[in-house]
């Protein structure tokens, strides 16, 4: 008996291995805002194909999921890859905030050209879909647009 | 009815203050479409013009614009990011100037924020929610009570006929309920939907259009911009910082587009929802946001709110005085004497305050309660009398549905228990729930001061023999002799004069007067009105054509020639005001059973009938045969008969005109119907029968033909009671 669970155990503990793609990374997304103008901003950041059709969502400021709507790319790129925006949400965002957040993605993908999409809105200002696009394996900062200074992958 | 009335009034206090708060905001912010419609020129409809020259000439002017909108006023305003910078224009189509978006000014905001959300974020939004619905109830009852208790729907723009602080809130009401149900039912609508209680209003985007991604055309030369007239626009969404890759976004009346900037065509559209319309409709009727004149007449219209319910407090506070006012009445714990009140109409609390004055200036300490507050204990009582009226058949009245409950938690036994009843003995189970009381009472072995004793038809006789009767066990002199609303006129004030016949010689008024208070005598139909014409003692008895049920006092008056009662009154005015007084008539009413009821009638004779008519609900099938003149002057109560044979309610209307193109009289009817009659008699029918003498004997002797081949005769009938007759 001792032998066979002996073996048994190597097997799980291999099978558990596997389960994890074996060539991922987990990733540090920095998102620098600058100056936010009347009210707190909402933001998604999210993980697009080059196509941008979500593939997942990374973080989203602001709680209110009847505002969600004006962040138009990630909900129309959800829409597209016919998957629910899941919610992974806090609190609407100030000026000069830094929103840190971790995320995982298989190696094949970042090399097929994935992209970190930050889509920002502030109340009676524009709604900016696609403030930042970093394509990762391409770029790890680039410039935002309107409130989003900069975006940084590690 | 009641309970209507005293939810209405339950209702209001809980919503008095919260309502008032959204009133005077309210009030305060119509003003709002119609200051930003002067203040951004907006006022004057704007030059038709297209979508396509309005963004080219902001594009143009304006640089990083990203967005053009158009509010609910009108007003467009430009967005833009430049320099690093988001600022907003305001554009004016007609002289295409550009101005500085001006600051939303503290006033207004605060405004909206506190008729929102009282400053208390979602629970404040809840409150007003809540308090929208209140006013939307409170506008429903009203119009429900005002209808029932006017008679009809012309009641709500019929000039009112009360006076005082009554008239006022009348009047306010009427001003301000078309105000309060509209922005209530929407502000009901507009909370429920900012709690996402409602489907979303919003337009979704259309699935996003694959684009050429060419160079981008000038906005002048955007097909699906130039077909656009800025009365359609709402909103244009310009690809952020020209990203070449984003569509133009243009959302109109009628729905969502994307527009390709390559080509300026649409490429995909999203047609708003018959919902969303809906939605921009409420808002339209609640903000007045694109119609300041909506605006301004909710305002006008709410401003009547405040008024109202200032006038609604005195009314409370000015209520007919109680029969009690002026009896120094004994706290529960320190009464010789406890008299219970068992009252449905008022009458009995007349009776009980006069017991409780006399035994007061005897000197003894008396207390006076409904019998639904009865205590636990009267440590210090030697007597308890129970004054009890008594409803429909045998059952407790208002004041005492309680009994059973309050009377079994009673603890002490050794306390002598009177009880009187009050009732009408021409009604079965007359004085039954004092029956009950008394049988209660005997059964837990409770000391009897005197006899079970019933008084019939509020008989101050009887009243003042059983007080006499008291007084001498309880070692005092007992003289009762309250004062009723039978035995002394009350004012009437006349809600409306419904004027018929003249053009046939034969005038007549269906006169409606306002029950004047709560201790005013019930009245059955049937029974009489006596009125007291100016400058004269001797009263008129007219025949009463409601109940106390109905909420109002109708006779019907036939001006006599050189009648001095009868001029007098059908030439009254709403508001003016009577001396009257009841006599109860109880040989001149249906019988409390389900057989059918023959209504015969002529002229003002109609009056009663109507009134058992009312009373009947159906229950008893109901055939009326009634004479006038002519069916163009003097049909009474046309449209109510008619209703009335529509619901059911009366089966059968036989009416005879002697002065139209075929003359007929009630008997001539009578004898076309004569097996239909003499059928309804063999299954029990009874016949009431109002009118003039003549009529009644025609009447009688055309019935005598009737019945003869059946072998009975009205004679007969009525030996069994069931041919009654009010004539004069």
């Amino acid at each position: 008996m001792k032998p066979l669970t002996k073996t048994s155990l190597v097997a799980g503990a291999l099978a558990l291995a596997m389960a994890v793609p074996a060539q991922a990374k987990t990733l540090t997304v920095i998102t620098s805002l600058g100056a936010v103008p009347g009210p707190r901003a909402y933001v998604a950041i999210y993980v697009t194909d080059p196509k941008g059709k979500v593939y997942d969502t990374i973080h989203v400021a602001g709680r209110e999921a009847k505002y969600h709507q004006h962040l138009r790319g990630w909900v129309r790129g959800a829409r597209k890859s016919r998957t629910k925006p899941h919610s992974v949400t806090g609190a609407s965002a100030g000026s000069g905030k830094v929103l840190k957040a971790q995320f995982e993605i298989a190696d094949n993908l970042i090399a097929a050209g994935y992209q970190v999409r930050v889509d920002t809105a502030v109340e009676n200002f524009a709604d900016v879909p696609k403030a930042a696009v970093l394509t990762l394996g391409k770029d790890t900062s680039v410039r935002g647009r309107g409130i989003v200074r900069k975006v940084e992958v590690h | 009815m009641q309970s209507a009335r005293s939810l209405h009034r339950w209702v209001s206090y809980g919503a008095i203050l919260p309502g008032l708060l959204l009133a005077v905001t309210g009030v305060a912010l119509s003003l709002m479409p119609l200051n930003e419609a002067v203040s951004t020129g907006s006022l004057t409809p704007a030059a038709d013009v297209s979508v396509a020259d309005v963004a080219s000439a902001i594009a143009r002017d304006v640089p990083g614009v990203e967005r053009i909108a158009k509010s609910a006023n009108h007003t467009i305003t430009a967005d833009f990011f430049h320099a690093d910078t988001f600022g907003s224009v305001v554009f004016d189509p007609a002289t295409g100037n550009i101005s500085p978006k001006p600051e939303p000014t503290g006033m207004w905001g605060t405004l909206k924020s506190l008729h929102r959300s009282l400053f208390l974020g979602d629970i404040g939004r809840g409150v007003t929610g809540l308090t929208a619905l209140s006013m939307l109830f409170l506008s429903v009852t009203g119009v429900w009570i005002i209808v029932s208790r006017m008679g009809g729907w012309r009641a709500l723009i019929s000039p009112p006929a009360t006076r005082g602080w009554k008239l006022v809130h009348f009047q306010a009401i009427r001003i301000a309920l078309a105000g309060l149900a509209i922005t209530s039912l929407s502000g009901v609508v507009m909370s429920l939907s900012s709690f996402s209680l409602l489907p979303s209003t919003n337009t979704p985007e259309p699935l996003f259009p694959d684009l050429s991604g060419a160079q981008m055309i000038a906005i002048a030369q955007m097909e699906a911009l130039q077909s656009t007239p800025l009365s359609q626009f709402r909103e244009l969404i310009f690809p952020f910082d020209g990203d070449p890759t984003e569509p133009f976004m243009l959302a109109t009346n009628s729905g969502v587009a994307f527009v390709d900037p390559a080509t300026g065509q649409i490429t995909a559209f999203e047609p708003k929802s018959l919902w969303g319309h809906l939605y921009e409709l409420v808002y339209l009727l609640h903000t007045g946001q694109g119609a300041w004149w909506i605006g301004l007449l909710m305002g006008l219209s709410i401003c009547a709110a405040p008024v109202a319910v200032a006038s609604g407090v005195a009314l409370v506070l000015t209520r007919p005085k109680s029969p009690l006012s002026g009896i120094k009445i004994a706290p529960a714990s320190r009464a010789k004497d406890v008299i219970l009140v068992g009252s449905e109409g008022g009458t009995t609390w007349i009776f009980a305050a006069e017991l409780a004055r006399k035994l007061t200036e005897a000197g003894r300490a008396v207390h006076v309660a409904a019998i639904n507050d009865m205590r636990e204990n009267y440590p210090k009582a030697d007597n308890l009398f129970f004054f009890a009226a008594t409803y429909g058949q045998g059952e407790a009245p208002e004041s005492a549905h309680q009994f059973d409950k309050v009377f079994a938690k009673f603890e002490r036994k050794d306390i002598a228990v009177s009880v009187l009843g009050f009732g009408d003995r021409s009604y079965p189970e007359f004085c039954g729930f004092a029956q009950y009381i008394s049988a209660q009472a005997k059964r837990a072995g409770f000391e009897c001061l005197d006899e079970l004793t019933l008084i019939d038809r509020q008989s101050l006789q009887a009243f003042a023999a059983w007080g006499a009767q008291i007084g001498e066990k309880l070692g005092i002199s007992l003289t009762l002799a309250p004062r009723l609303a039978t035995t002394a006129p009350t004012h009437l004030t006349l809600l409306r004069n419904t004027r018929l016949g003249e053009e046939v010689g034969a005038p007549v008024s269906i006169l409606r007067f306002e029950i004047p208070n709560k201790g005013f005598a019930k009245f059955g139909a049937g029974d009489l009105l006596g009125i007291l014409p100016p400058g004269s003692d001797v009263p008129r008895f007219y025949s009463l054509a409601s109940s106390t049920k109905d909420g109002f006092l109708e006779i019907c008056v036939r001006r006599q020639e050189g009648g001095l009662c009868s001029t007098h009154l059908t030439q009254l005015v709403p508001g003016a005001r009577i001396k009257a007084f009841i006599k109860p008539n109880p040989q001149f009413r249906p019988a409390r059973n389900s057989n059918p009821m023959i209504l015969i009638g002529a002229g003002a004779g109609i009056g009663p009938l109507m009134g058992f008519l009312r009373g009947s609900k159906g229950v008893k099938p109901a055939h009326l045969f009634w004479g006038g003149r002519s069916e163009q002057s003097d049909f009474l109560y046309q449209g109510e008969l008619k209703t009335c044979v529509e619901t059911g309610q009366l089966t059968q209307l036989s009416t005879a005109f002697s002065r139209d193109q075929s003359p007929a009289y009630v008997q001539t009817r009578l004898k076309e119907q004569s097996s239909e009659v003499a059928r309804l008699i063999s299954e029990g029918a009874e016949i009431l029968i109002c009118g003039g003498v003549n009529m009644a004997q025609d009447v009688a002797r055309t019935l005598d033909e009737i019945l003869m081949p059946n072998g009975t005769s009205v004679a007969q009938l009525k030996s069994q009671k069931r041919y009654l007759e009010d004539v004069y």
